[in-house]
Formats: C-alpha cells, structure tokens, sequence
C-alpha cells in the first residue's frame, strides 16, 4: 500500500534512495542537506543498511565508493563546500567506474557563503568540478514528487552506467514540504551477476561501459581497482593506446546514456510547457523552474506567447529541444539563481536565437515577476 | 662444519634481481657473489644454513631457499616453491621500487602472515592511498584497490562495514597515513574499525621525489626541508593508541627474518578492531641518501642500531622502541553496530 504524505525535500530524496536499494550511506553533516543523513541513519539500520558519519566529505564519498565495490548500493549528500571536498573522489568513482549517488542541496557560495538560502551556484562544478575529462550525469528535481522519483532514477542511472551520478538539489527545494504519494516498491536495476568469471578477470573489458556487471571484491574473481588510467584488466599503464581506450569508455557511457535512455525517454530528459506556439522561451531548473512556470503563464495573461524548456537531467544537458525551436522563435532567456552558468550551454546550442541572462544571486528564490519584467522589456 | 650445511637449495630470480646487494651483504656464509652487473648470483649453495636472512629480506622476492628433497629440483621448481611469490600477480614483471627498497620486504611480511593465518586469498582486501606503498595492492593477488592521496583507511571504512566477512589490509606511507590521511587516521582508530592498518614509515614523500614527512625527524634533509626538518615528527604508535586503536605495534625491516615479524603482522589481522602495525623502512634512494647512507644493507644495520625492543634500553636518544606497543580488548565497530542493531533497533520494534 503506497502512503499519501507531507514530506519534506530532504525525506522525499533519503526515501528515494532506500527504496532505490540503497543500504550504504556516509556522509557529514551541512546545512540544507543535513537531514538526508539524519533519515538515513534512523532508516538505514531498520533495513540491514548502513549509516556512518564519517569526518569529512571525502571520506564520505570514499567510504560510498568502498561500500558499493563490497556490494552495497551507497550514496553520500552533501551542500557546496562539502561538494568542492568531494570532487577528488567523484573523479575517482568516474576512472573506476564505481556506481554511486552524490546529492548536492544547493546554497549559496563561494565558500561558506549562505549556509540557509539557495542557489544554483554548482552547475558547473557538477560538469567541471573534478580535473581531468570526464562525462557528468546530473538530475534536477523541480518539488517533492520529483525529488523522490529522481534519486530512485539517479540510483538506478549510476547502476547501468557504472558512474557517479548527481542530484542536485537547492535549499528551496530541501526543505520545502509538499503532499506525495510514497509507493511500496519502486522498479529498481540490479547489475548482471558475473557467473563465470574469465581468468584472467577484466573489470573494464570492451563492452562493459554500460548496462554490465559491476564488479564486486570477495566473489572469487580478485581484480584491481585504481585511479590510476588503466587496462581492460584494471592495471595501471602509460601505453598510449591504452590511455586512449580508456578515456573512450567515457565518451561511450555517454553515448549509450542518450540512445538507450534519454532518447527513448525524453520525458526524462526534459519538460516543454506550451512551447508549440511560443514566441519566447524560459529555461530553468529546480525551484526557478516552478517560478518560470508561473512566469509562462503570467505573460500568457498579457498576451505573451511564453513557454518554458526544463531539463530534468541538467547533464548531459537536452540539446535536441532547442535545437527544435532555435531559428523559430525570437528570443530565449534562461533564469537561473547565479551569475550565468546555464547560459553558456544554451548559447553554445543555439545559433539563431539571441539568449538573454535572467540572474539572481542574493540568496532570494526568484519571483515570476522578475522573469515577466525581463522578457517584457526585452521585447519592447 | 655446521650440520644443516648442505641441505638448502638456493636460487636468485635474475629476472627479478635489482641488483640491491642486501643479500650479499647479508648472508652469514657468504653464499653469494656479486655479477659484475651487481645481480646476486649463487656461489656457495652448499654453505647455505637455511636461516632464511636473504629471502626475507629480498624486496624483490627473487631469492628462495628451499629444504633439499628425494628429488634433485630444477631452479624454475624451486622459484616456484616460493610462497611470497604465490601471492604476486602473475602479470608483475617486477616490482616499480628503488632496489633495496624496504616496502617490498613488508609486503613479503604481509603475504607471510596472511599464508600462516591461511586465510584465502579471496577473502582479503588490500586497500592504499598513494605513494611507493600504495603501489603494493596492485601486485598483490588480492581484491585490491588503491584508491587516493590519504584517504585509503575511508574506503576501507565502506568496504569492511559493507562486507564484514571480508579481511581488510591497508597498507600505507607515513605521508599518506598522518599526513593527508591523519583525520581518517585518527577516526577509523577511534571507531576501532576492524581493519589491519600497516604504515611503512620511511621518514620522507618517497613517491614524489624525497620531500619532508610528518615523520621526518627534527634536524633530517628532505628536498624541502634543506636545512634540516625545523618540525618535530608524529609518533605514529601513540598517535594510534591515543586515538583508541586495539593493537598497535612497531617493527623495522632490519628483522623480516625473524619470526616475530610476520607473527606481529599475523597477529594484527586476527585482531578484532582496529590494529595498527608501523614499520620502520629504509628508503635508500632519498632518506638513505640524504641523511645517512644510500647503501640498502647499511640502512638495515642503521635501522638495527637505532632500534630496541620493548622492555630494553635504548642506546642513544630518538632511537625507536619496537614490538607489541599496546593493547586491548575493546569491542570493534563491526560488533558494536551489530549489537546496537539488536539492543537498540530491533528490541525497540517488537
Ligand atoms: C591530493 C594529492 N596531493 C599530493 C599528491 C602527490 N603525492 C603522491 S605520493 C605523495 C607522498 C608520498 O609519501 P608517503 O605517503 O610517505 O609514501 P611513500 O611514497 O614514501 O611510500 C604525494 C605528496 C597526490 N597524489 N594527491
């Protein structure tokens, strides 16, 4: 029997990732997102889980990393300086191709910044934060509902491409209550046991981007794992043909992440709202994107044809809605609670369209009538 | 003429061989020459007393001395009676340390102590940060992982709480362990995590070109620490005690062949808790170098003259006391969490 009940952002996301099959949780105490871990470490242990406050966020993310290499599907939560603390190893998850759930309650930044008022201050070091190249799946709930249904996706996303995948939240958002329906059981992606094991055992073999069996320590098959740039077989080389196989499985995980998954589900993806005869467009994300909604509908009133572009999974970021309207409608503003970040990626999509910047960053969610008044003098 | 000459099969791994000269030097019969190329050959196999002073100490894991049988055994037969090598992933060529590096003969220790506890393979974890030291689990056929800069006992954490069944080793530099790493450190000793921490504590960042250590003692070079480390170093035993580790002992490299080495390391993987075992290595190449002598066998003898079992005098000051440090007999986490499921979760739901 699902329930019908007022749960906070925060509940909604560590109820998620319970039913999602998550039995590993470490992290360290942040505002807004302290609560995840506070619902974890009174769930988890009902359930043959594990919580653990760890003494930094690198631990956390290391000892998620460690739980889920022994078999237990593991997730940290975190807020800004806590994910700057985490990017060393969401690059180690990434060249070790170690599922794992990192949620970022979004506040305001740099630094210790606003501590309890939001932002979207961490879209790119979503992309960007860890060095070197790598792919970057991250999923952008808009309330309650979604906050809860995503982090089970985000579970199970991790899981078929054997990579850290993000959830981020804001502090709107975290701490915000809305009515929702809890399920019994959610449709979860176990990994394909490994049965037969070759010998010698290759944890990264051609084919085994996505979709594969993740490998586990103590199951008979003893392998490698490092950060290091590896071979197929998980030891560590400098052959430059290696290092080029390697860096290719990322690229692949991607591509398999668009054609199996986002393509067949672009509701996914992303959300259009009354886009189909829209004269200008709104993208946002999260808790901007509820605004913008109210937005649409605002200069709707006033004879504006507004629609709104929402990508839900913000990385990989949906080219394909705006390659559609680029070139067919007359401008496209993107709201975001920062000083710019999303736009460069919608301009880097478009090419006909002019982009226009709607900012916020004094740790105030933004009002519609922000986005009214800058689309309307805009096209005065 | 001693009466176990004579009985001993002897053999160095060319291929393996750097070339150290620790065996040489060490060998009280005088069993090996040195190539002109420096490799250790076998001259006089028959003087062998079978002490075992040379393969124990081979970082290389090259030499095995083998009790004679019925049979007259080739040389690739005896190499493969080696049980340290047993334990080396067949697609090692060679281990990536200076010659006569001392984390090769602590791996050996390990490898040792986990054939006497026969414990299976599969059910090890070998975990490390970054460093010479870290590169030890990729040698070793172990599940393995070597994770980064610091922070291998947090892995470690996950690992060993996702799967208790598992035996978890982390092995690590003194850099790593106390200094990027002393938070996880001192924590996963306060939680009394049941995992067998072993530190190479070679006084200086070997990895990265011989730079000062939490553990450099005060006065010693490091490339930057020109004029002499100006800092005190960690005591890295007490650091673990203090923090509420169960085990802690030290041992130096200068007595891999004796049998309390691996019967320490032993007796830290059986432990429940947290154990800690710290051994005093020689980093020829840079510590060595720069501050007493660059010849392997001489910083064993070093390491033999500043060093003193517990119980004895030391002879000069800042000399290192080793064996069994501390210990107790508190409950690990695996347990605790185990019982508080029970006492308090579990109870309080019926
Ligand atoms: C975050 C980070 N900082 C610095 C380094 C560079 N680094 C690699 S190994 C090392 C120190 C090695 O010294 P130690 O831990 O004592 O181990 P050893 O090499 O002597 O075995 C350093 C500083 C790194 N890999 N990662």
């Amino acid at each position: 029997m699902s329930r019908l009940d007022l749960i906070q952002g925060n509940e909604a996301c560590a109820l998620g990732a319970i039913k999602a099959g998550v039995r590993f949780f470490a992290g360290y105490p942040i505002t807004p997102s302290s609560e995840i871990a506070e619902i974890m470490a009174r769930e988890l242990p009902k359930c043959d889980g594990i919580f653990i406050q760890m003494e930094d966020e690198m631990g956390s993310l290391a000892a998620a990393i460690g739980a889920r290499l022994a078999g237990k599907k593991a997730m940290t939560a975190t807020s800004g300086p806590g994910f700057s603390l985490m990017q060393e190893h969401i690059g180690f998850a990434v060249m070790a191709e170690t599922p794992v759930v990192v949620v970022n309650v979004m506040r305001g930044g740099p630094s210790t910044g606003l501590p309890t008022m939001p932002s979207q201050g961490d879209i790119m070091q979503a992309r960007w934060g860890t060095h070197g190249d790598h792919p970057a799946i991250a999923f952008a709930p808009k309330d309650i509902n979604e906050t809860f249904w995503f982090t089970v996706e985000a579970v199970n996303t991790s899981e078929k491409m054997r990579m850290p995948v993000f959830v981020l939240m804001d502090e709107v958002l975290s701490h915000m209550r809305e009515p929702m329906e809890i399920p019994d059981q959610v449709q979860t992606w176990e990994a394909p046991p490994i049965e037969n094991p070759e010998s010698p055992f290759l944890p990264f073999k051609e084919g085994t981007e996505a979709f594969a069996p993740v490998p586990i320590f103590g199951q008979g098959y003893r392998f490698h794992i490092t950060g290091l740039t590896h071979r197929p077989d998980g030891f560590p080389t400098n052959d430059p043909n290696e290092i080029e196989r390697k860096m290719l499985r990322f690229i692949k995980k991607m591509e398999i992440l668009q054609s199996e998954i986002l393509d067949k589900n672009p509701d996914m993806h992303y959300e259009k709202v009354e886009l189909e005869d829209a004269d200008v467009v709104i993208v946002a994300i999260g808790s901007v994107a509820r605004v913008a909604q109210a937005a649409v509908e605002d200069l709707r009133s006033q004879d504006i044809k507004a629609g709104l572009l929402r990508p839900k999974v913000v990385w990989p970021f949906p080219e394909k809605p705006l390659k559609e309207i680029d070139g067919n409608v007359q401008a496209v503003f993107v709201a975001e609670m920062n000083q710019g970040q999303m736009v460069y990626e919608v301009e880097r999509i478009l090419k006909k369209t002019p982009v226009h910047k709607i900012n916020q960053f004094n740790g105030m969610l933004m009002f519609p009538s922000k986005i009214v008044e800058a689309v309307k003098s805009t096209l005065r | 003429m001693n009466p176990r000459q004579g009985k001993f099969r002897v053999v160095v791994d060319e291929e393996r061989c750097k070339a150290c000269g620790i065996c040489i030097k060490a060998c009280p019969k005088n069993v090996f020459d040195q190539r002109e190329d420096g490799l250790a050959v076998v001259a006089r196999e028959e003087d062998c007393i079978g002490c075992h002073i040379c393969d124990r100490l081979c970082p290389d894991f090259a030499i095995t001395v083998v009790e004679k049988g019925d049979k007259p055994l080739s040389d690739e037969e005896v190499t493969k009676l080696n049980i340290a090598r047993n334990y080396v992933r067949s697609y090692v060529p060679r281990f990536v340390w200076c010659p006569g590096c001392g984390i090769g003969i602590v791996f050996q220790g390990i490898v040792r102590a986990v054939h006497q506890l026969g414990i299976p393979k599969d059910k090890i974890v070998m975990v490390s940060g970054i460093g010479c030291t870290g590169r030890m689990p990729g040698y070793a056929d172990f599940n393995t992982l070597h994770t980064t800069h610091g922070r291998a006992l947090a892995f470690a954490t996950g690992i060993k709480l996702a799967n208790p069944e598992l035996h978890v080793i982390v092995v690590m530099g003194d850099g790593d362990s106390v200094a990027i790493g002393g938070n996880h450190f001192i924590h996963a000793a306060r939680r009394n995590l049941d995992v067998t921490a072993v530190v190479i504590n070679n006084g200086i960042y070997g990895m990265t070109g011989g730079q000062v250590a939490p553990t450099t003692p005060t006065g010693r070079r490091a490339t930057t620490a020109p004029y002499g480390n100006p800092e005190p170093p960690f005591d890295i035993c007490k650091l673990a005690e203090g923090a509420g580790a169960n085990f802690v002992a030290r041992l130096s490299t200068h007595q891999a062949y004796m049998p309390i080495f691996t019967k320490i390391i032993a007796k830290a993987i059986q432990k429940e808790g947290f154990s800690l075992v710290e051994v005093l290595s020689q980093c020829p190449t840079y510590y060595g170098r720069f501050n007493i002598v660059e010849d392997p066998y001489k910083m064993l003898q070093w390491l033999k003259e500043h060093t003193y079992m517990k119980g004895r005098k030391p002879k000069h000051e800042g000399d290192f006391v080793l064996g069994v440090l501390y210990e107790s007999d508190r409950e690990g986490l695996v347990k605790v969490l185990n019982r508080w499921r029970e006492e308090k979760i579990n109870a309080s739901a019926k």
